[in-house]
């Protein structure tokens, strides 16, 4: 009887610290989690920041202030995924990158709907004199959207007479215009 | 315990065992339905079907063979036929008849049956006039969901031949076979049958005259089958919808679905047949926001040049092609890709242009817009002159979604100008002004085709600048001021124009 006393007495000594343990874990693994998710976000605003400021380093002329999400005629972006062709840069990329998977047009539509307007000039650019906030002769992008574990992207540009997806490559370090598919066209 | 476990294991299988008894005695027999594999669906040529071209010959040799805008009243295309094989192995064949005038919901088949034993029965006409309402559901299709619902005229190919005449011209309507039977106006399904059957031998008494519509009322029109290869467009054809009756009779799943039709004269159609609707195949959609007077541009934009013909050149004596033309045959004629015009207000650019036009790729196709302040102030001659611009626009993408880096010139041509533009901030936009800059004379010819060479050549070469004044062609022009006043006088209908407005 003395003997089955001690080992309840030492079960229930032991249950809180189990119980803590479990506490601790969780704490641990959202922690972790968190961190994940975070490190995931901030590399792909990272990666975002550098291409607009790749984007900005090469543009003639300048970009407008604000970012968009639809085409000149109101038309939501993601209705053009499936429209993509890159077979006018036979010479610029290997074939294979021109062609989207069913997989990648579907995570870019998702992309394209859940596109947000975002000022490019503050943190987002290192090169503010390229920015106006003046629409006449302006060039205006979409955020971009980037895929291939952080090897492609594709962001949407607009000037007056037309309307084009532009497709990035990351060479190393740095950002590459390879390609471009039409969207509208005067 | 152990007697426990093996009454648990009997009573298991016994379980299994009522069970699989169950689903067998659940296997009760189907309504009897004709399975598509009974009927096989084919697209040939004409040139693959002697015997059905030498009876359509017998027929009449006033209809000649040519594609819709050949420009003669009536033409047979034998690009596309249909032919259907029924279980016996009796085969209906079944091509496309165009004819001057048809209202846009009306096609003509010219339909032939050839037994199982080889026998050729003669050719007759069948005229499908989809229920106006229903027309705009059934353009958009897909004919899967929605089936042909209208009235089904039946005619000789002789009739046909009969009224045409020397110039190729149809003097009057042709006399239906059969008297038209009203309408339940309804399409009800599984009622009608032989009690509405008009017993009158003469068949031809249109009682009243005038009214030529000697269909009868379907809402249905049985079957689909899909093409199972051979001839034109193996393995890529849409799905084709497939009548069976004796023009009225049955449906393949036994129920009468339209009333039967009786009291015919000698050459119409007696046996009962299957028949696969060889539909217009119309692959430029012209939107309701389009109106006449546009869509008549639209149409003429796609006839060919019928003054400049080079005689005694016999193979052009359905005129010579040019390039809206050409462009709008390809779409019209692609089984692949659709071309829709549409009119809207497109509104003023970000430095206060207007925008004339715009060409947007489409999911198996393009889309033109035009736009409305343009169709509403421009001259004629301003919107050819547009439509003319961006058809080329959906060439080059119908070039670069065709893309074979062996035999495209054009892609060729596109990608060594792109390397030069893709540096800019409107890479594509210059790449195909820029291109097109190189065949202003062709779209200033094809201008001049609309306009039956009213004026001088060099006045649609003005106007077909418009639009390509980014490329190095037009920067190197003398006369941009004249060509940008020849553009602006069309474009807002000015005193100087030489072309009117759309009424």
């Amino acid at each position: 009887m003395q003997f089955k006393m001690k080992g309840i007495i030492k079960s229930v000594q032991k249950a809180p610290n189990a119980l803590n343990w479990y506490y601790c874990w969780s704490i641990l693994f959202l922690f972790v989690g968190c961190g994940v998710k975070m490190n995931t976000v901030q590399a792909q605003n990272t990666e975002e920041h550098a291409i607009i400021d790749y984007i900005l380093e090469n543009i003639k002329g300048k970009i407008f202030h604000k970012t968009i999400s639809t085409t000149f005629f109101d038309e939501d972006l993601e209705n053009f995924v499936g429209t993509i062709n890159f077979s006018l840069c036979t010479e610029n990329i290997d074939s294979i990158e021109t062609e989207l998977t069913i997989s990648e047009m579907e995570f870019m539509e998702m992309g394209l709907r859940e596109l947000k307007t975002k000022k490019v000039n503050g943190n987002l650019a290192k090169f503010p004199k390229k920015i106006t906030n003046k629409k006449k002769d302006a060039y205006f992008i979409s955020m971009p959207i980037v895929f291939r574990n952080g090897k492609h992207a594709i962001y949407y540009s607009e000037t007056n007479g037309g309307g084009q997806f532009n497709l990035l490559v990351k060479k190393g370090s740095r950002w590459e215009g390879s390609c471009s598919s039409m969207v509208w066209i005067e | 315990m152990k007697q426990l476990k093996n009454l648990l294991f009997v009573l298991l299988l016994t379980l299994l065992a009522w069970n699989c008894q169950k689903e067998e005695s659940n296997n009760y027999p189907e309504p009897i339905q004709e399975e598509e594999d009974n009927v096989r669906l084919r697209a040939l040529t004409i040139d693959e079907l002697p015997d059905f071209s030498s009876s359509i010959a017998q027929q009449t040799s006033k209809v000649g063979w040519a594609s819709k805008n050949d420009g003669s009243d009536v033409v047979l295309d034998g690009s596309r036929v249909l032919a259907v094989t029924d279980s016996v192995g009796n085969t209906t064949y079944s091509l496309r008849m165009y004819v001057a005038d048809t209202p846009h919901n009306v096609f003509y088949n010219v339909v032939a049956k050839q037994t199982y034993e080889g026998v050729q029965n003669k050719p007759f006409v069948l005229r499908y006039e989809v229920d106006e309402d229903y027309w705009p559901e059934y353009v958009a299709g897909p004919r899967e969901e929605k089936p042909f619902k209208g009235t089904i005229g039946v005619y000789t190919l002789e009739a046909f031949g009969l009224q045409m005449d020397q110039n190729g011209k149809i003097g009057s309507e042709p006399e239906p076979c059969y008297e038209p039977l009203e309408s339940d106006g309804n399409g009800s399904n599984g009622n009608g049958g032989g009690g509405n059957a008009n017993n009158n031998e003469g068949g031809n008494d249109n009682q009243g005259g005038g009214n030529h519509d000697p269909g009868n009322y379907y809402d249905y029109w049985n079957s689909y089958a899909p093409d199972y290869g051979g001839g034109v467009g193996a393995g890529t054809e849409p799905f084709v919808e497939v009548g069976q009756g004796k023009f009225g009779g049955p449906g393949t799943d036994g129920i009468l679905k339209a009333y039967a039709i009786m009291g015919k004269s000698a050459d119409c159609p007696e046996e009962e047949t299957l028949i696969p609707i060889n539909e217009e195949d119309e692959k430029i959609d012209i939107d309701v926001s389009v109106d006449p007077c546009v869509e008549g541009i639209i149409n003429k934009l796609k006839t060919k040049d019928m003054q400049n013909l080079t005689v005694p050149d016999i193979g052009q004596l359905a005129g010579t092609g040019h390039l809206s033309q050409g462009i709008l045959d390809l779409f019209d004629s692609s089984g692949n890709y659709n071309l829709t015009f549409k009119v809207e207000q497109l509104g003023v650019n970000e430095n206060g242009d207007e925008l004339n036009g715009g060409t947007i790729p489409t999911i198996g196709g393009w889309k033109i817009k035009l736009d409305s302040d343009l169709v509403n102030s421009g001259t004629q001659l301003s919107i050819a002159k547009t439509i003319i611009h961006e058809a080329v626009h959906a060439y080059i993408g119908y070039q670069l979604d065709n893309y074979n880096p062996l035999n495209s010139d054009v892609v060729a041509d596109l990608n060594s100008l792109y390397q030069k533009f893709k540096n800019e901030n409107n890479s594509l936009n210059l790449t195909q002004h820029e291109f097109m800059s190189q065949y202003v004379d062709a779209l200033a010819y094809s201008l001049a085709v609309w306009d039956n060479h009213r004026l001088s050549i060099d006045y649609y070469k003005m106007l077909s600048w418009g639009g390509l004044e980014s490329s190095s062609a037009y920067q190197a022009l003398n006369n941009k001021t004249n060509i940008q006043n020849a553009i602006q006088n069309e474009r807002y209908n000015k005193v100087g124009a030489k072309s009117t407005k759309c009424p």
